[in-house]
């Protein structure tokens, strides 16, 4: 798997590509949320455009980020999931905890502080 | 642990009770409500299971088997005119006829079957039988291990033995240890605990997982992600129209496996990715698979175990209310003699979270 980290205003922006299953594909995944968790303040877009397949590793470890960055009173917003991660958040009733946009400019867009935005 | 009221106007007039484990396929107890160590007869529920030995002795490629057959194999059906030809066509690829099936004849579960079937004046046959693509599929087992097949539903018979052995395997529990008794089909059911039924479930979904998952049995990989792929990819063919299953596993789009077993008895799997996705409910850190056995002492099917399988899922943490389909089995209303509405059924219970 493969991340690209990108600075926007106040996001930061994680571009991963590829498959995030059990092993080292998960734990690279887990450890890239980690590093912007404790060495920065922004919020945070996940962009999976480029993402195959998430197993079930991958989703527990965003939902358990989800709760990490909310303890900080940060976003972790979601661009352009799978239908199924789409329908897992659902099942679980997290659709409305985690932001879900189409694309990364209408997350900056919808997400940003109005201030930014003007 | 009262599980479900019976309401009367704003009165509860009486109650139904039961118990329920929820256990992931690690063997970890992660939540309970009553005595998640009572021994029950799990039933019809013992299908996905007893589907195995036909798959292990290559019974899908012997006879070019469908998933849509499959699924019937695990069914509980309401005898649908689709139910019945399935049945019928998978009795002819291994030569057998429907007087082989040694099930018995019953009015089809299915409402309307039941009632084409009454205006056709035809009676009902062993095919209608709700279990008759289990048995078509115990058929189709003894061909494949060159077995006899008279008095196939005994339980010496060696397929019946190793439906046993592979239930034994499933649950974590000693082939001999487990209780007996003789199903409304004429098979051997079997007693497990709740507990020891729902790790068989969550394991059974581990397996189909991979062998990564905790609690896989890395043998039947294969044969258990033929049973969980074929019922949650047509569960039309597990139940039908007569009952909740069905639209749940709809609902619930291929991350929920369910099965029935008659006099209350109900068990369900969540793939390890929803399993995942409840984390902050059930606190699972792993892969692992959930699944939950639930019992309603009394017996009782839809009046209260439909509303208590849903609520049960609510408190796992899942979204029951989201479906349009599933609204209907929420709560059974309760009618007068002239039909009205003068009360209902409304499960009301918590999960003890472990």
């Amino acid at each position: 798997m493969i991340v690209e980290k990108k600075h926007l205003d106040n996001f930061t922006i994680l571009y991963v590509e590829g498959l995030i299953k059990l092993g080292e594909s998960a734990e690279f995944f887990s450890s890239a949320l980690e590093n912007v968790l404790k060495n920065e303040s922004t919020n945070v877009i996940v962009d999976f455009t480029k993402i195959d397949y998430i197993d079930s590793t991958g989703i527990g470890e965003l939902v358990g980020y989800l709760g990490k960055f909310s303890n900080q009173n940060r976003k972790l917003i979601l661009v352009n999931p799978s239908e199924r991660i789409q329908k897992l958040l659902k099942l679980a009733k997290l659709d409305t905890v985690f932001k879900i946009y189409g694309t990364e400019d209408e997350a900056v867009a919808a997400e940003a502080p109005s201030s930014s935005r003007a | 642990m009262r599980l479900a009221n019976v309401y009367r106007g704003s009165g509860v007039e009486s109650f139904h009770t039961g118990s329920i484990a929820v256990v992931d396929s690690a063997g970890r107890l992660l939540a309970c409500a009553g005595d998640p160590a009572l021994l029950t007869c799990i039933r019809s529920a013992a299908k996905p299971f007893q589907a195995i030995p036909l798959l292990e002795y290559g019974g899908a490629q012997e006879f070019d088997m469908t998933p849509e057959e499959i699924a019937l194999t695990c069914a509980s059906h309401g005898g649908e005119p689709f139910h019945v030809a399935t049945a019928g066509a998978m009795l002819r690829k291994g030569e057998f006829d429907e007087s082989d099936l040694l099930c018995g004849a019953h009015v089809p579960y299915d409402e309307k079957a039941a009632a084409d079937l009454r205006a056709s004046g035809e009676s009902p046959s062993p095919l209608h039988n709700n279990c008759s693509g289990k048995h078509a599929g115990m058929l189709l087992a003894t061909e494949v291990m060159d077995v006899s097949s008279s008095r196939y539903i005994d339980p010496e018979h060696p397929l019946q033995l190793l439906m046993r052995s592979t239930v034994a395997e499933f649950s974590g529990v000693a082939a001999e240890e487990i209780p007996v008794a003789i199903d409304g089909c004429g098979v051997p059911a079997f007693f497990l605990t709740l507990y020891r039924a729902a790790l068989a479930y969550a394991r059974l979904m581990a397996s189909a997982e991979g062998e990564s998952t905790p609690g896989s049995l890395e043998r039947y990989l294969e044969s258990a992600s033929f049973v969980i792929d074929s019922m949650t990819t047509f569960p039309q063919y597990v139940a039908g129209a007569w009952s909740m299953t069905t639209p749940l596993m709809q609902s619930l789009d291929g991350e929920l496996l369910a099965k029935e077993g008659a006099e209350g008895f109900y068990a369900m799997a969540l793939s390890p990715a929803l399993s995942r996705a409840l984390t902050e409910r059930l606190h699972v850190t792993d892969d692992a698979a959930v699944a939950v056995a639930l019992k309603m002492h009394d017996g009782t099917m839809e009046r209260a175990r439909n509303p208590v399988i849903l609520r049960t899922l609510e408190a796992l943490g899942v979204d029951v209310a989201g479906h349009p389909a599933l609204e209907p089995y929420r709560t059974q209303r309760v009618r007068n003699v002239a039909g009205t509405v003068v009360g209902e059924v409304r499960a009301e219970f918590e999960l003890e979270m472990l």
